[in-house]
């Protein structure tokens, strides 16, 4: 779709919703949200990039294949489930790690949120695979 | 921030790390696919990752087993809770024997892959897919959920849906698209019997159900929930009379894919069967349903005997083979008893390894003829001697000849028939082994016997002009299954102990049960 006003404001959108998917994905811990959903965003983002401005600068802005992305959320997302392996902890157990970056400032860091990011990459790169893959045929 | 008890929710203990082979089939080719998939573009390297990935996925296998044989079943729930509120895997002697012998199956399709998958197919992902179908299949054999089965269904189908279209010739979607069809429909049916199931009995831990279905009479909506429970893995089974997808479907994609799913895929139906009508609904097992199942696989035995009497397509005749193959399965399921089941599991470990065997063997057939008609290919005595004796000796095993691994289970579940009084299924298994005789000593005196006719004496010499350096490659997978069946068939003895102490599991539920709650439930 070559119109002026979606051209110009599709690649400030276009990082606002990838930032606001990344929202959602670290409230999904405790909130509505996570890797599934946020990802979704993510992907309708990319998109919705490609509609406005073509696929080949989306996937010059990835610089990764989609599938490679998809494949590496795999891996993380399987990997989250084996460093349970070292605590003696069955397959996937939460484990939560608080380093202090600044003085009285933790950072809950965990397996959970691991696997979520690996859900994320998966469907990112899953659905922009297929949207691309689409919007190329026009 | 409030502490919350975990103690009636979590479990205290720590899990030995020695645990983990439950989880390695999955976990190893899971991770060996995603690191495929990252280097997609380095097809080059697939195969060795793969087949390094794959011999892991043996030990591990023969660990869990051996582990297995020592202790009795092995339980792990996820995530540190507790069952059945966790996601159990559990692995019983059924479970692990199987295991070891799908990773052996693909690894000898790996092997074979290595000379057959283009570095275009390599490049859509036939390693990856391979591994990850793998992981759905053992999945299955060792998950103790059943709507966790269910998710392993849906990987290994979403993983064969990609193999089935690789190449994605006309002919491929049309075999596909049948596929694809009854695949969806079974896996749909069911996804409602687990549902209907939890709403009856508000848990979905196998180990769980079975403590809670074992007292109850075989009335009202369990009989509704068997009979979807058998519907829907019958269809994935293959049997009678939901059989017609498989013939129609399995010669049209690439040799090796038809080899990996006739190995592996109707087995997991047949041993959704088997886990669900012992362990999950033990009543259902008892019941009339298993008279149902009982002549369901008598005609599943008779048909698919009769059907690979009447193909000239070599890969059609095994897939009709297979459809035979799974008759005697349901037959040993429905009859039940320890000896039966014995037989049925030691029959699946054969039926694996000659299936994926014999589709490979079709495989070199058609790398040196260029096709796969009976009514074109001779006289390959001539020219292949060693091909010859290779179809020869896998043709004996999959008709039940003794000294190999087909004749065992056959001549038990035979006499296990004639002693329970089943005398159809006696008449079944004979008679479907008779016409199997038929059909495959007929594509051997046409493929083999039969002198080279004169007009396809250029088509042979332009095939031979074509063969790749890893032709002979691809007789070492086939050798190396033909070299396990002959083993197995010579000294019986190893996975007969085995195969019975797997039906000793399924018939008392007790050790399965304890390993997942422990000892004290």
């Amino acid at each position: 779709m070559n119109t002026l006003i979606l051209r110009t404001i599709v690649p400030l959108l276009t990082g606002l919703m990838v930032i606001y998917s990344i929202v959602v994905l670290l409230a999904g811990h405790n909130d509505p949200g996570g890797g599934f959903i946020g990802g979704l965003i993510a992907a309708s983002a990319f998109a919705l990039y490609g509609i406005a401005c073509g696929v080949a600068p989306v996937r010059r802005a990835l610089y990764f294949h989609p599938i490679s992305i998809a494949a590496f959320g795999m891996l993380l997302s399987a990997l989250s489930g084996v460093i349970s392996l070292y605590k003696g902890v069955p397959f996937l157990t939460g484990l939560w790690w608080f380093p202090e970056i600044a003085k009285g400032v933790e950072v809950p860091l965990s397996t959970p949120l691991m696997f979520d990011i690996g859900v994320w990459l998966v469907v990112v790169g899953s659905l922009v695979t297929i949207a691309l893959a689409l919007e190329e045929k026009e | 921030m409030k502490t919350i008890s975990t103690e009636g929710a979590m479990l205290q203990t720590v899990t030995a790390a020695i645990d983990w082979y439950i989880l390695a089939p999955v976990v190893i080719p899971l991770v060996t696919a995603a690191i495929l998939i990252i280097f997609r573009r380095s097809v080059g390297l697939h195969p060795y990752i793969a087949l390094l990935a794959l011999a892991g996925n043996i030990y591990a296998s023969f660990e869990l087993l051996m582990k297995v044989k020592l202790e009795g079943p092995l339980a792990m729930t996820m995530g540190n809770w507790l069952p059945p509120f966790g996601i159990t895997f559990t692995a019983d002697f059924l479970g692990a024997i199987l295991t070891l012998t799908s990773s052996l199956a693909v690894f000898c399709v790996a092997l074979y892959g290595m000379g057959d998958a283009s570095s275009r197919e390599r490049r859509f992902g036939f390693y990856p897919l391979i591994l990850t179908l793998l992981v759905g299949v053992n999945g299955s054999f060792l998950t103790g959920d059943i709507f966790n089965l269910y998710v392993w269904f849906e990987v290994f189908v979403i993983s064969s849906f990609g193999l089935i279209v690789l190449g994605g010739t006309r002919k491929q979607l049309d075999g596909a698209v049948k596929y694809c069809f009854l695949s969806l429909i079974a896996t749909t049916l069911f996804l409602i019997a687990t549902g209907y199931l939890y709403g009856l009995y508000g848990t979905l831990n196998m180990a769980d159900l079975s403590k809670i279905v074992a007292p109850l009479k075989f009335e009202g909506p369990l009989v509704v929930v068997s009979g979807l429970f058998l519907l829907a893995f019958s269809m994935k089974a293959a049997a009678f009379p939901l059989y017609f997808w498989l013939p129609a479907s399995y010669h049209t994609p690439k040799i090796v894919v038809s080899a990996l799913f006739a190995g592996l895929l109707t087995k997991v139906g047949a041993y959704s069967l088997l886990r669900t009508f012992t362990i999950i609904l033990p009543v259902a097992g008892d019941s009339w349903l298993m008279g149902v199942m009982f002549y369901v696989g008598v005609g599943t035995a008779i048909c698919g005997a009769l059907g690979a009497v009447a193909q000239t397509d070599l890969r059609r005749l095994f897939s009709f083979l297979l459809v035979a193959s799974i008759g005697f399965m349901l037959i040993g399921i429905s009859i039940g008893t320890e000896t039966a089941l014995t037989a049925t599991i030691f029959y699946m470990v054969h039926s694996i390894l000659i299936m994926t065997a014999l589709f490979l063997v079709a495989g070199v057939i058609y790398e040196h003829r260029g096709s796969l008609d009976l009514r074109s290919l001779s006289g390959m005595n001539k020219d292949l001697p060693f091909l010859s004796l290779l179809f020869l000796g896998l043709g004996f095993v999959a008709m039940g000849f003794p000294p190999f691994s087909g004749f065992w289970p056959k001549f038990v579940l035979i006499s296990e028939t004639i002693k329970q009084e089943a005398y159809v299924g006696t008449f079944a298994i004979i008679f479907s082994s008779f016409l199997s005789i038929i059909s495959l000593g007929r594509a051997f005196a046409f493929g083999f016997w039969r002198p080279l006719t004169p007009n396809a004496e250029d088509e042979v010499a332009a095939q031979a002009k074509k063969l790749s350096v890893y032709s002979k490659l691809q007789y070492l997978p086939v050798l190396l299954l033909m070299i396990l069946v002959t083993i197995v068939g010579i000294a019986p003895g190893f996975l007969f102990d085995l195969s019975s102490m797997g039906a000793k599991g399924l018939v008392d539920t007790s050790s399965y049960i304890a390993a997942v709650f422990g000892g004290a439930s």
